[in-house]
């Protein structure tokens, strides 16, 4: 399951959120290459194949990261502060979630170096913008010529 | 005259013959203080006497039998032999005879002013002139002081500060110098000539006359010499004060008057307010709110105003006298001879003129805040000092309040702040779900649900919309709190249009639209449009069903303000609730009538009154509401949230 296929992580911590994200990313055949965690912890773990991630392949890092900024343990911003302190992490491009484009650690996340945002709920028409916005046309290509 | 004398005594010894007149004469000649020459008519001088010798530097025998001319500097010195010629052909005497000043030549070259007369003396064919010299630099000099000092009177009079102004016995103006003309705001021609009761006001006018005629016939002098204060009278009739001192200058057979005048409104000005303010200071004293204290620099009280009295709870008598410190609490009444003493010793101000808190202590012992101000006041070697007290209590009570109230105002702003947060993160989350789950149960499993299963599922999905909405609206709503708003030019006109054509929907065909022409606003155009958008679209809500339904928007100018509203002809409102209008979560209709959250009315309260402008409705039942909000033209005072 935890293949070098991974090429989005998803971090959210409401199961009814991702599973809505996941849902909307499957309508489109997107969701089968998607890895969920719960909070930033283990996305960070993940990230760097650490913890209980220590066996992931390392060199394979997720094409992308969708963040919810709201998360326990460590919040979305430490995530995003921490990954883009690191090689080869800090290349990632990262997509954070949010319930209102008014909100205001939007801007605190695009300081420290998000690429774009979604408002939740995730619909895929929203997804595909943001996805083109970022010159991402081949993550939407590959998963559609799957 | 001894000579005379002389000559009387020769007329008597006229058979003794010359001896005794040669030597007279030669004892005049030489005891003279006046210079004698005598020449004869060729220039040649035949007598030289001692004064001359003193005057001229030469001795006699240094000018006996040369040309008299030796004595004279250039000019004269060429022409003299032309004069004596003359003298003899035609008999026109030029000099003889005639006091008149010519000019000598002393033996350095140096010349000097002499009078000179010349007498003609004939003894057989010989005529002889004689001629009596006298030095007169030093009346020259005198003369030149005199001539010099003239100019620099008439240079004073002219210069002077004080008015100047001479009249005749008769009250006519002889002279009127440059300050009276500032002084009268007449010039000098306009006064010189004519009698000075013009410069007068009516009262003195009358009277002047009869002054002069008492003086002239009594001597007795009602102005003269005495510094007294008058009235004049200026050129554009108004009045005022000035002191003048009379002299009198006798001057021939006429009598003259020298008035010097100074004007003394600024003076009288402060005279009056020193006056007044004696009196003054008391009653500010005696009547001020703030305790009034002075001390000695010993700082023993000389003085304590009632409001000290209620202040420290002591009566004057029991203060006056003693040392101040009685009116300090424990710290301080310790350390405050240290101050005066400091400086005293060093100069080092320590609380003077400083508005500082300090504490005072009342009779019973009990201390409050004031605040104190010291002055010091310098009265010949005494110097005192001048405190000037405030019962700070209550002022301390409120800032404490205030500090209080800000500090539970911030609490409740975080906190309204975290609520907010929470309503757009928390809140939303659930209803998220909720949306998002009952999409899947339609998408999904349509076909498991029958009719009634469906029509539930629309209730669901209709209150989880309206429950976005309202989370909606009251982010929006306390965002506007905290948002600062631009300052800008507003086109009012395009928004409301803008407005209109947002707020219809595709369901809202039978609807008239008249838009006037608005003027523009001055404030932040994002809020602004909000406003319209509100208005509009409860104007077109309201009216729904009314065919058709007719909305106007327009505009009024009003002094400072503009009036912009938007009438509308639908089912209107209860005027008995339109307080209730523009309150959060207030409706005036039920959900079944009208959807809604309640929140948008108060939103443009909201936003109007941020502009500094205001907001209100009218309406009948049944007839149609309008809604009206100004804005002032200049946003001189915004909200107080800025």
């Amino acid at each position: 399951m935890l293949g070098s296929e991974v090429e989005i992580l998803l971090v959210e911590d409401s199961d009814e959120d991702a599973e809505l994200t996941a849902r909307a990313l499957r309508k489109r055949n997107l969701a089968n290459k998607l890895h969920r965690v719960e909070d930033g912890a283990e996305a960070l773990d993940f990230i760097y194949a650490r913890g209980v991630y220590a066996n992931r392949a390392s060199a394979d890092s997720p094409k992308m990261i969708l963040l919810d900024l709201k998360l326990p343990k460590v919040g979305g911003l430490d995530v995003i502060r921490d990954v883009r302190g690191h090689n080869p992490s800090k290349a990632i491009p990262i997509v954070v979630f949010t319930s209102s484009k008014e909100d205001q650690d939007l801007q605190t996340a695009y300081d420290l170096g998000a690429n774009s945002y979604i408002v939740k709920p995730v619909d895929f028409d929203q997804f595909s913008e943001t996805m083109a916005s970022l010159g991402m046309y081949w993550l939407l290509m590959n998963q559609a010529a799957d | 005259m001894r000579d005379r004398g002389g000559l009387d005594a020769g007329d008597s010894v006229e058979r003794a013959h010359h001896p005794v007149s040669d030597a007279l004469h030669r004892a005049v000649v030489e005891t003279a203080v006046d210079g004698i020459i005598v020449i004869n008519a060729a220039g040649i001088v035949q007598a030289y006497n001692a004064a001359c010798e003193t005057m001229f530097g030469y001795a006699a025998n240094e000018v006996i039998g040369r040309n008299v001319k030796l004595l004279m500097p250039e000019p004269y010195h060429g022409e003299h032999d032309g004069y004596l010629r003359n003298y003899h052909q035609t008999g026109e005497r030029k000099i003889i005879g005639i006091g008149r000043e010519v000019v000598g030549r002393r033996k350095d070259g140096s010349t000097f002013p002499m009078e000179l007369s010349v007498g003609e003396a004939v003894q057989g064919d010989e005529t002889s002139f004689v001629g009596v010299l006298r030095d007169i630099t030093q009346r020259k000099e005198s003369e030149h002081f005199i001539l010099e000092s003239e100019a620099l009177h008439r240079a004073v009079v002219e210069t002077a500060v004080d008015g100047m102004i001479v009249i005749d016995g008769m009250g006519i103006v002889q002279a009127y110098n440059a300050a009276c003309e500032t002084m009268f705001g007449y010039a000098a021609n306009e006064v010189i000539g004519r009698n000075v009761k013009l410069l007068m006001p009516a009262p003195y006018r009358a009277e002047h006359d009869s002054y002069l005629r008492n003086y002239r016939e009594t001597g007795e002098r009602k102005i003269i010499g005495i510094g007294r204060e008058v009235v004049g009278r200026r050129k554009d009739g108004s009045t005022f004060p000035m002191e003048l001192s009379v002299g009198e200058a006798g001057h021939g057979d006429g009598t003259s008057f020298v008035g010097v005048l100074r004007d003394i409104s600024q003076r009288k000005d402060s005279d009056q307010f020193i006056l007044e303010s004696g009196a003054l200071h008391r009653a500010v004293v005696e009547t001020a709110v703030d305790g009034i204290i002075v001390i000695d620099a010993l700082g023993i009280v000389q003085a304590y105003n009632p409001a000290c009295e209620r202040m420290f709870g002591y009566a004057a008598d029991e203060v006056v006298g003693q040392n101040v410190k009685l009116l300090m609490p424990e710290p301080y009444r310790a350390e405050d001879d240290g101050y005066p003493r400091s400086y005293h010793g060093n100069g080092e101000r320590k609380i003077i003129g400083i508005g500082r808190e300090v504490v005072g202590r009342r009779k019973d012992g009990s201390t409050f805040p004031m605040e104190l101000s010291v002055g010091e006041a310098a009265q010949g070697d005494e110097t005192s000092f001048v405190g000037v007290l405030r019962d700070i209590t209550q002022r301390k009570r409120f800032e404490d309040e205030m500090r209080q109230s800000n500090a539970s105002l911030l609490a409740a702003n975080s906190e309204l702040e975290g609520f907010t947060y929470s309503v757009s993160h928390d809140l939303r989350a659930p209803l998220r779900a909720i949306e998002g789950y009952v999409r899947i149960l339609r998408e999904d499993h349509a076909d498991a649900l029958d009719a009634e299963g469906q029509r539930v599922l629309n209730v669901v999905i209709k209150n989880s919309v309206k429950m976005s909405a309202l989370i909606d609206d009251l982010l929006a709503f306390s965002r506007l709190g905290k948002t600062p708003l631009s300052r800008e030019a507003v086109p009012m006109e395009a928004l409301a249009k803008h407005a209109l054509q947002e707020a219809l929907s595709p369901e809202d065909r039978d609807v008239e639209m008249h838009v006037g022409a608005l003027p523009d606003a001055f404030g932040d155009a994002a809020t602004l449009r909000q406003v319209w958008v509100n208005l509009i679209g409860n104007a077109i809500k309201y009216s729904r069903g009314r065919a058709p339904a007719v909305i106007r928007v327009s505009a009024q100018q009003r002094p400072g303000v503009v009036e912009y509203s938007v009438a509308d002809n639908g089912i209107g409102f209860d005027m008995a609730y339109k307080d209730k209008l523009f309150t959060v979560f207030e409706r005036l209709h039920k959900p079944s009538e009208f959807e809604g959250t309640g929140v948008g009315l108060a939103l443009v309260q909201r936003i109007v009154a941020r502009h500094g402008g205001q907001v209100w409705g009218e309406a009948r039942p049944g007839l149609g509401a309008t809604f009206t909000f100004s804005l002032p033209t200049k946003w001189s005072k915004p909200d107080a949230r800025e």
